[in-house]
């Protein structure tokens, strides 16, 4: 994280020499498996101006944003209890050791099944592949909070709203963009598999539809489109909350 | 104004065979100032740790003017503590660490800069603790302290480490706080002159496990200063008098007077 305060420019340096790798690669081999960053860039237009494409991104957006908001805040409640409490942590260790195993495939399956295929079961296997995660890293930071920084705040009786505003959550803070961070990774790749599975829109319905006709620009078209969503959070979201978080630091 | 009586029967940490404290027993009387005086290890930090609610995890019972500790905060005993290192949070500013401490009202951020102007720290106000030096983050310590109107004041070798004069001024500035707001002091040093020039009253500890082996009232006329030839006479009376007060006191304990035939136990 400490590399993002380098010239915003590097991160970019990357990304265009692997459009540049592919665009080569894709001219020499002229093949319709690997279309060329050019076509792929004048489909994602076609499925832009057509409106199918922002169509199914904002679902899954929203399915994103729903599972996200879900893991993040049961996972968080549930690693600060474990983190804090030697007895719950015991009883619940070998149950989250299972979560953290337990394939997505499985959870998704039994969701649809016992839910229907419907969207709260989409969320909730997205949800629940998530929480296990966010729980360990969390119970991580709960354990290394300060108690000595909390005894001031007892010794002064401080409000315990604004304890956990001022004294608790700010040692939490880069636990918890840990888990964020790592937490919308996994929630991305999961939510389209949950869409092909069993929903009938969103890109991961998108992709299985593309992938049945072969159409592998339209297949890249939608990925570059996601990956530009990604990018975007990153930058306009996480990095900038980084910096306010840790401006003391500074 | 309130008087604590604090009865430690055995303070026993757990995971250790010694206890920190046993058979302690200290009473002070509404608005004194008390210094306690001991060797590392003698539970000083453990007993202001007791005496501040911290730490209930004991034998024993700690009075306010006849009440339970627990309920006398319950109704608004205000406690200042200022621990050994100064425990600032690092992620506040110098004045939003003081406002932490503070009731929400409109005069809070006035009395935040005020206290900031009293211990010399206006201009740092804006600062984020890791900026400050180890003496500045003290001061800010002690401001913190005194920003809750204490009824008790409970501090823990607040000005180790803080070049001499700006220790005096700080010790200016609790005397006249003191002075003005009586609240009852209980005041942890090594330095045996600064005890005697603040206290009404020193009370010396054992070492391990901690309990009182001399209490002596201090009745020199204020103000005093450590380097005042009253401060000098008395420390050098004690010294002579108990040759193992502040060095030996670990293992000759028992040699001091003490009224409490319960010590002769010890060493």
């Amino acid at each position: 994280m400490a590399l993002t305060e380098s010239k915003p420019w590097v991160r970019w340096v990357s990304l265009l020499g692997f459009v540049i790798v592919w665009q080569v690669l894709a001219s020499q081999l002229q093949s319709p498996d690997l279309p060329s960053p050019v076509q792929v860039l004048l489909s994602l237009r076609t499925h832009l101006v057509s409106g199918e494409l922002p169509y199914h991104l904002s679902i899954t957006l929203l399915r994103v944003l729903a599972a996200f908001v879900i893991a993040m805040s049961v996972g968080a409640a549930i690693g600060i209890v474990m983190g804090n409490s030697h007895r719950v942590d015991a009883l619940f260790d070998g149950l989250l050791v299972l979560g953290l195993n337990l394939p997505a495939l499985v959870t998704i399956i039994l969701c649809y099944i016992w839910f229907g295929l419907t969207d709260v079961a989409a969320v909730t296997a997205v949800a629940l592949n998530k929480i296990p995660t966010v729980v360990v890293t969390v119970r991580e930071g709960a354990r290394a909070v300060d108690r000595h920084l909390l005894e001031v705040a007892t010794a002064f009786r401080v409000p315990p709203l604004r304890t956990l505003r001022q004294v608790y959550l700010p040692q939490l803070y880069p636990y918890l963009m840990a888990a964020a961070r790592s937490g919308l990774a996994l929630i991305w790749k999961i939510v389209l598999v949950v869409e092909l599975l069993g929903r009938s829109n969103g890109v991961g319905f998108q992709l299985g539809t593309y992938f049945q006709f072969f159409d592998i620009t339209s297949i890249l078209a939608y990925t570059v489109a996601f990956a530009a969503v990604v990018l975007a959070v990153e930058a306009i979201l996480m990095r900038p909350l980084d910096r306010r978080i840790g401006r003391w630091r500074a | 104004m309130i008087g604590v009586d604090v009865q430690v029967r055995r303070k026993v940490y757990r995971g250790s065979e010694t206890p920190a404290l046993s058979d302690f027993r200290l009473a002070i009387e509404p608005g004194q100032f008390v210094a306690l005086v001991g060797p590392s290890g003698a539970g000083k930090s453990t007993l202001l740790n007791i005496v501040g609610g911290l730490d209930t995890q004991m034998d024993g019972a700690v009075l306010v003017n006849g009440h339970p500790l627990s309920i006398a905060i319950e109704s608004g005993l205000a406690i200042g503590h200022m621990f050994q290192e100064p425990r600032l949070m690092p992620w506040l500013t110098v004045v939003e660490n003081l406002r932490l401490v503070l009731s929400e009202n409109d005069e809070a951020d006035r009395r935040a800069m005020d206290l900031l102007d009293r211990v010399g720290l206006t201009e740092f106000a804006q600062a984020y603790p890791r900026q400050l030096s180890g003496g500045m983050s003290r001061r800010l310590s002690l401001a913190r302290a005194f920003a809750v109107d204490p009824d008790m004041l409970l501090m823990d070798e607040p000005f180790v480490s803080v070049d001499a004069p700006t220790a005096t001024r700080l010790r200016g500035f609790l005397t006249d706080l003191w002075v003005q707001k009586q609240p009852t002091v209980l005041f942890v040093t090594h330095d045996l002159r600064e005890a005697l020039a603040l206290a009404d009253r020193v009370v010396f500890m054992s070492g391990r496990p901690g309990r009182v082996v001399l209490d002596q009232p201090v009745v020199l006329p204020r103000p005093r200063d450590p380097e005042d030839a009253s401060v000098t006479a008395l420390r050098g009376q004690l010294l002579s008098r108990h040759p193992d007060l502040l060095s030996g006191l670990e293992t000759h304990a028992t040699i001091v007077t003490n009224p409490d035939p319960s010590t002769e136990a010890s060493a």
